[in-house]
């Protein structure tokens, strides 16, 4: 009986061995035609990942110039000057280029959700503060009743 | 008719309610040591999710699930709808704080063996509750629909072909008509909140079957049977207090983070490239999958929730205290300094190319 365990933990190692073995083999991918347009709204995503990684953005925009397939609704010239500003390491500008030139309706640069301080504000830290103080001042209570019952005990013992 | 004149009007009240409900059932003796934050972390994660299916009720009234939409709506959320910004946040750090109490609730457990028999069964509906967590995890990652989210749909989908018949599901060629995002999220919204549920009082029902487990730390010789002699002037119903006021300590410092450290929303999708790193509760398969590929990413899963199902099987002896399972907690320990110095090194190390895109 208490080797069934040890069997059973031997079996499952086994097959997520071999399970990952296969899965391994079984990684990989065909990379197809992608059209300019596409490349320009990549390279677009490449330098507004945190944080920006322009190397890949650069690749694409090179991509893009040359590729075969460019759709009549890419602006290469603009790719190009994209280009132009990402060696200059002007990103922001790269970034707007890039985006008319693929006529993406492109969102502010930096963090879309920032902290606004407002009146609101206040009133829910104060709540926030209040809840912590409550349940901070029922757990005191609590534990003072359990000790006060205690030391009155030790004081009838004494 | 004297009696019930002479009571106050507030006991009264409570009398009337606890007739028809039976709430006094839960006033049955729980033994001392379980009146700390250490036995409430179970009831915090229950409040977590009770803050989540609040936030998400009402971020529901504003998002739409329909992949062109759910940006537009999203940002509509964030911008424009009443306390839509405030929501999404305290959505966010809730369910950091449901899954890292639930991990924490767990360790608890298996610290003190209260898997052990006959408790057996409530551990592993424990990993059910977790399994669900962290797909409800998932769901609400690819929500958002920006980078990361997109990302994460397509190793949903690749993982999808890896399972072959068993994972069509989760394909977006299961529907034709319904697109795999709306899916998702009904799978969000819906199907995994009443499984939870379910599973939740499964669990519950059977904490109240074998009561809680006995003190562990008592001595050496502390078994899973209740120790002789341990005090229990507390009840149930008091223990659920303590959790109660442990909640709302929680609760506050979850309003606090909403409203000083708001939740992020990626740039705009694009597909075919990747480029982003999952949640942190992901990132320990995420590293397996660099090293090994996508399919690292599932059997890491798959390997993660057999050691944690097969812990009553292994640590079956009747004791409880630590001294006298020291082997078993020490694998134990190796396991989870993997885990996670797998999440941190998936953290630190640039990204890689998982399904061939390019990136």
């Amino acid at each position: 009986m208490p080797r069934s365990p040890r069997r059973l933990t031997t079996l499952a190692l086994v097959l997520a061995m071999f399970l990952s073995a296969t899965a391994g083999l079984a990684h990989g991918g065909e990379e197809g035609e992608v059209d300019a347009l596409d490349l320009a709204t990549q390279a677009v995503a490449f330098l507004r990942a945190e944080p920006p990684d322009p190397t890949s953005a650069a690749d694409r925009i090179e991509d893009a110039l040359m590729a075969e397939a460019a759709p009549d609704d890419v602006d290469l010239r603009l790719v190009e000057a994209a280009g132009i500003a990402l060696e200059r390491g002007a990103e922001g500008e790269a970034i707007q280029l890039l985006e008319r030139a693929a006529g993406i309706e492109g969102e502010p640069l930096g963090p879309v959700v920032t902290v606004t301080i407002t009146p609101g504000t206040y009133v829910v830290l104060v709540v926030a503060a209040l809840l912590v103080g409550l349940g901070a001042f029922g757990l005191g209570a609590r534990r003072g009743r359990r000790v006060q019952p205690a030391a009155a005990t030790g004081a009838a013992h004494g | 008719m004297a009696e019930r004149s002479g009571a106050a009007p507030g006991r009264g009240f409570w009398r009337a309610i606890d007739e028809r409900v039976g709430i006094s059932g839960l006033k049955y003796h729980v033994p001392d040591h379980a009146q700390g934050l250490g036995y409430s972390l179970g009831a915090i994660t229950l409040v977590s999710y009770l803050v989540l299916v609040v936030t998400g009720i009402w971020m529901g009234q504003f998002y739409n699930p329909i992949p062109d939409e759910a940006r537009a709506s999203l940002r509509y959320l964030l911008t424009s709808a009443p306390a839509g910004l405030f929501a999404r946040n305290l959505h966010y750090w809730a369910a950091n704080a449901m899954l890292l109490t639930a991990l924490l609730h767990m360790l608890r457990v298996q610290y003190t063996g209260a898997f052990k028999r006959p408790r057996e069964a409530n551990w592993l509906v424990g990993i059910g509750l977790l399994a669900l967590t962290i797909g409800l995890v998932f769901t609400g990652s690819v929500l958002k629909w920006d980078q990361e989210a997109v990302e994460g749909i397509a190793h949903n989908v690749e993982i999808a072909n890896l399972l072959g018949g068993v994972g069509v599901w989760f394909s977006p060629s299961f529907s034709g008509s319904i697109p795999i995002l709306t899916r998702l999220y009904i799978a969000h919204v819906s199907i995994l909140p009443i499984l939870l549920a379910a599973l939740f009082a499964i669990h519950a029902l059977l904490v109240k079957q074998h009561g809680l487990a006995p003190n562990a730390l008592a001595g050496r010789d502390a078994t899973t049977r209740a120790t002789a002699g341990e005090p229990s002037r507390g009840t149930f119903l008091g223990h659920l207090g303590v959790a109660g006021l442990y909640s709302l300590i929680g609760l506050g410092l979850l309003v606090f983070l909403a409203v000083t450290v708001p939740a992020q929303l990626g740039p705009a999708p694009v597909e075919g490239i990747e480029l982003t790193k999952p949640w942190w509760m992901f990132l320990p398969v995420f590293a397996v999958e660099n090293a090994i590929g996508l399919g690292g990413l599932l059997w890491a899963s798959v390997a993660i929730f057999l050691a944690l199902a097969l812990v009553p099987l292994l640590d079956r002896s009747s004791y409880l205290h630590p001294a006298r399972r020291r082997a078993i907690l020490l694998i134990y320990l190796v396991f989870a300094i993997v885990i996670v110095g797998l999440g941190i090194y998936a953290k630190v190390a640039p990204g890689a190319d998982h399904l061939g895109m390019g990136g």
